[in-house]
């Protein structure tokens, strides 16, 4: 046995032209793939967070059927055993009880459908970046009563100013008619457009009160100290807040609020591993013709080895070893090389510039393209390369068994 | 190397005779370069149809459903969407805006609005949307998507609202809902309706949020007369849609804004240019490793023949002629390789026209009704960059052992086996 | 020993037909150094193949030792190479990547003979023919002549019984190839190898003992040289 592999080995070194320019291939391919899905895991990972930290968090808390309907029909009662049960959980990095209204809002003539989210600001601050996006003046500083923040075009579209009233004008959970007047205490920039547009803050009591709403919320939602484990940290919350026999509570994950952002995420990744096979595979090819092409050249010696008593089957082993030979030490150059770049690039993400900067303006991302290695991701990379190089070996040395003895003796 | 023999070379005859039957004559070889460069060619193909379908669903989905082609409104609506920017159609009306405007293949107009929708359960803050329902059917697919119920005809009162708006208010076809909204002059108004018909698209904000009735009732509720928002246009298959923006504006002056759906959507454009920029690297990729397969092979054919172009310099082939006769060679060989390449990649692409099925990995989302497709969308562009690059790759991959082939001595080679 | 009864050969390719051997009888006894002649065309090299059962014939029987090789599979027939013959090519014998001791060890190891016994055996032979030094050497790194010796030495340190030679000395100058013949000679009467050659080399023919001359596919004599 010791023989093939030393008879494999030198082989694959004997043409060390031919052999550097399959393992660069080989190289090339494996860095490709390993950044690739680097770059993809960061990214999708970013977006993920960002998306979390604007909206749903980790984990939403709600009333039964609120995924669906979100009206005030579908609520949480924040009652103190729900509070005390949240906050003595050691994995939330935070979490905020939300009302999730509409209304229609106007100054003087102007007047705009808008959504009105009450807030509690501390809590609120401890999981999304709301508070932080103010522009101009402050994000529902105590002092104030009835203050109210207002998206950017929101603001311009009605022409709201700091210190401005503003009549909110709704259906409150009792069915009666809400009106109320509020003070305009900021303006918020939203990369989101939609949200630019449409957003109304106000503090949660506010909120309540408006809506007649008592001491229910529409969601909580929660931030976890790590994105990893979510679906167990879900059961466990989902037992550790105390049952209500009137609104029964539910916990959902994130992707369960906001599918379409597991859909995209999804695709994409679907499609950039179809393209990366893709490569893998014509990859593959070039090294099956080399190897082809080594055999065909070896006609000769092959009948010799036959001739001496070598078994058709150990010719097969020879070069399929070879084979295997030179995708393992492409894969192991290539893994060395694109490892300690893709840990590199994870401490030093890339700020995006043109085009895709403002792409991920829009979606409400920061534009830097950021790197995360997943243990997943080499192993995959080995996995797939090694399982199209194990299949694609099979035919040259196929080829290479059926050689014959007879042809060792080839007339010049 | 003397270029203008190189050159000459090129363009005899002969050259072209012989590289066809040394071609023919190693069958393997022959087999293993089309091959290759046709799996680099067709992979290549298939990797951008991929990518570029990917986009192509989003872009086409958003275009179909409400933005249509292109859309006029009235100046300053971009900053200031309010019911008192409109468009007031000159005598004769929005037919004798667009006469003899043969890159408009359909136009309809919308009334654009905000307000509260009451059921008996409950109520929710939508937008209003006034469309005329025939003209509609022609820019849109919204009269198409109705998947209970009907869409809208003659009968007034009557609303065609999404699928999940309907499941948020709890009312079905048939069920009343009363509207409250904002007229022009500021008066609150309010009116009953019967739900029509449901529909779903691919715009969520759309299923959730928005409530459908005809143009002339939103005109009269809203009073606005015989004013409208927005004027969304469907170009001609094909059409250059900057040049009819430029038409359009010409012809409406300077109180009307006409856009793009680019202009429209920039994310989706961005979007775009995003994909595009990483399927490019993909590209270079897979070229690059089909050229190093190339050639490997290539280098080994010469390498072959040492003893045969030894012969062939002894007998006075010059070295010109010689590498011009590899090039060629490789050029009808990458030729044949393409043409192959082209019929796997198309091939491939036609056969995963109905797009490649995921659903068994994205179980979760398919719970939603999310589709789990992707489906492979060729442009016409995208057919030149493969063949382009596989012959520029080929014939610089033959050239390099091509000239090692001419500094062969020929006394070495012939005694070469 | 060897024996072809009644065996005819015929190629096909492309569809022309070549009658290598025609109905062609042969014996070769234990320890003879006999040759087959004819110039190109005649068979011999045919012949060479179907005694090395390297090849099978298209009619008649080839039997080694009484073993008829038509009844035996591809795997027992490389089984049987491995254990009763040894080949001596025109050239390209040796396996480029392996270096000369290693060549030499090459069928001993896959015949299973423990590392140090074939070290030790394949030092000894190269000994004996005088090129010990060029032990780690790789073929590349020989002259034609070093390159048929060694070929030599690994044909006969497996202990088959016929070696079998196709032009040995077609590439050699006459001197080489007549310390090559010579060599062989040696092993012939030493070790009792029987060795079958085919050639056309004067040189060879001279040094062996039978010749059987074969011409377009039969043979056409059969001449014993006497011991002088």
């Amino acid at each position: 046995m010791g023989l093939e592999w030393q008879l494999a080995w030198r082989n694959v070194w004997r043409n060390s032209r031919r052999t550097a320019l399959t393992v660069a291939a080989t190289v090339f391919a494996v860095f490709l793939v390993v950044v690739f899905v680097a770059m993809a895991a960061g990214v999708h990972g970013k977006m993920i967070e960002d998306s979390v930290r604007m909206h749903s968090g980790h984990l939403e808390v709600s009333g039964k059927g609120y995924l669906q309907n979100r009206t005030l029909d579908q609520y949480v009662r924040l009652r103190p055993a729900v509070v005390n049960a949240l906050d003595a959980q050691h994995e939330l990095a935070g979490w905020a009880p939300r009302v999730d209204g509409f209304a229609l809002i106007s100054k003087d003539s102007a007047t705009q459908g808008v959504i009105v989210l009450g807030v509690d600001p501390r809590r609120e601050a401890s999981v999304s970046s709301l508070a932080s996006r103010v522009e101009k003046g402050a994000f529902l500083p105590s002092g104030v009563k009835r203050g109210i923040v207002l998206g950017g075009r929101l603001a311009r579209n009605i022409g709201a100013r700091l210190g401005d009233e503003l009549l909110l004008y709704s259906v409150a959970y009792s069915q009666e008619m809400a009106y109320e007047l509020f003070t305009v205490t900021g303006i918020l920039k939203l990369p989101e457009l939609e949200l630019d547009r449409r957003l109304s803050v106000i503090s949660l009591r506010d909120a309540q009160d408006f809506f007649v709403y008592g001491n229910r919320v529409s969601e909580i939602a929660l931030l976890a100290t790590s994105a990893d484990g979510l679906p167990a940290l879900r059961d466990r919350i989902l037992h550790a807040l105390p049952q209500d026999e009137k609104a029964p509570i539910e916990v959902h994950l994130w992707n369960e609020v906001m599918p379409e952002l597991e859909q995209f995420i999804f695709l994409d990744d679907a499609g950039m591993y179809i393209m990366l096979v893709i490569l893998v595979v014509v990859v593959a090819f070039g090294i099956l013709n080399t190897l082809l092409m080594s055999v065909l050249e070896r006609t000769r010696e092959l009948g010799v080895l036959l001739a001496l008593g070598l078994r058709p089957i150990a010719i097969f082993r020879v070069v399929y070893l070879e084979s295997l030979m030179l995708a393992v030490v492409g894969l192991a150059i290539g893994l060395a090389v694109a490892l300690p770049t893709v840990l590199y690039m994870q401490g030093h993400p890339i700020p995006l510039g043109g085009d895709l900067a403002q792409a991920t303006a829009w979606l409400g991302i920061e534009p830097i393209m950021t790197f995360k290695l997943k243990p997943l991701n080499p192993l995959g990379s080995v996995l797939t390369i090694l399982s199209v190089a194990v299949i694609a070996a099979l035919y040259p040395a196929l080829k290479a068994s059926r050689a014959r003895p007879v042809d060792a003796l080839r007339s010049l | 190397m003397p270029w203008q023999d190189f050159l000459r070379a090129l363009g005899d005859r002969l050259t072209w005779r012989f590289a066809w039957r040394n071609a023919g004559r190693n069958h393997r070889r022959t087999a293993i370069v089309v091959s290759a460069t046709a799996v680099g060619v067709g992979g290549m193909l298939l990797a951008m149809a991929i990518n570029f379908g990917m986009i192509f669903e989003m872009v086409e989905a958003a275009i179909n459903t409400e933005i249509g082609d292109l859309q006029v409104h009235g100046r300053g609506y971009e900053d200031k969407p309010a019911l008192e920017v409109r468009i007031t159609p000159q005598s004769g009306g929005v037919e004798k805006l667009l006469a003899g405007m043969h890159g408009v293949r359909a136009w309809a107009p919308r009334v654009l609005g905000e307000g509260l929708v009451f059921s008996p359960r409950t109520s929710v803050g939508v937008r209003v949307l006034g469309v005329d329902p025939d003209r509609e059917a022609k820019v849109s697919v919204l009269a198409g998507s109705i998947v209970e119920g009907a869409w809208l005809d003659g009968n007034l009162r009557r609303l065609v609202i999404g699928e999940r708006l309907a499941r948020r208010l709890q009312v079905g076809v048939g069920g009343k809902l009363v509207l409250s909204a904002q007229a022009l002059n500021g008066d609150m108004v309010g009116e009953a309706f019967r739900v029509r018909g449901l529909f779903r698209t691919t715009s969520r904000a759309l299923d959730e949020g928005a409530v459908l009735m005809r143009l002339d009732e939103s005109q009269a509720l809203l009073g606005l007369g015989g004013d409208f928002s927005e004027l969304v246009l469907r170009a001609q298959p094909g059409a250059d849609l900057a040049l009819l923006q430029k038409r359009l504006r010409r012809r409406l002056g300077g109180g009307l804004e006409v856009k793009t759906w680019r202009q429209l959507e920039p994310v989706l454009v961005a979007m775009i240019g995003m994909y595009d920029q990483i399927g490019w690297i993909v590209y270079a990729a897979v070229f690059v490793a089909m050229a190093f397969g190339i050639a490997n092979v290539l280098l080994m054919a010469v390498y072959e023949r040492i003893r045969e172009i030894g012969i062939l310099t002894a007998i006075g082939m010059t070295p010109s002629r010689l590498v011009a006769g590899v090039a060629v060679e490789s050029l009808l060989l990458t030729l044949a390789g393409v043409a192959v390449g082209f019929a796997l990649g198309l091939g491939s692409v036609w056969l995963l026209r109905d797009g490649i099925d995921l659903s068994a990995w994205g179980e979760g989302l398919h719970a939603f009704g999310i589709p789990t497709r992707i489906r492979p969308v060729i442009r016409s562009t995208d057919l030149v960059a493969p063949v382009a690059v596989a012959v520029v790759t080929a014939v610089l991959a033959s050239l390099w052992p091509a000239l090692r082939a001419v500094r062969i001595r020929p006394a070495e080679a012939l005694r070469h086996v | 020993m060897l024996e072809a009864q009644a065996v005819t050969k015929v190629y096909e390719t492309r569809g022309v037909q070549t009658d290598a051997l025609r109905c062609v009888d042969l014996q070769v006894g234990e320890g003879e150094f006999t040759a087959l002649a004819g110039p190109s065309g005649s068979g011999k090299t045919t012949l060479l193949n179907l005694f090395g059962a390297l090849d099978a014939p298209t009619s008649g029987r080839v039997t080694l030792e009484g073993q008829d090789l038509a009844a035996l599979t591809a795997s027992q027939l490389a089984a049987l190479r491995l254990a009763k013959l040894g080949f001596v090519f025109q050239a390209y014998n040796l396996i480029p990547v392996l270096s000369a001791v290693e060549n030499v060890q090459f069928v001993m190891e896959l015949q299973g003979v423990p590392p140090a016994e074939r070290r030790r055996r394949a030092m000894q032979i190269l000994d004996e023919v005088e090129l010990a030094d060029l032990a780690e050497k790789r073929p590349l790194e020989m002259s034609g002549g070093q390159q048929q010796r060694v070929a030599v030495a690994r044909a006969i340190v497996s202990g088959p019984r016929v070696v079998l030679a196709d032009e040995p000395t077609a590439n050699l100058d006459s001197r080489t190839a007549a310390q090559l013949l010579d060599l062989m000679e040696k092993m012939n009467q030493e070790r009792g190898v029987t060795f079958l050659f085919s050639t056309h080399d004067p040189q060879v023919i001279e040094k062996a003992s039978r010749t059987v001359r074969l011409h377009d596919g039969a043979v056409c004599a059969d001449e014993w040289k006497r011991d002088l």
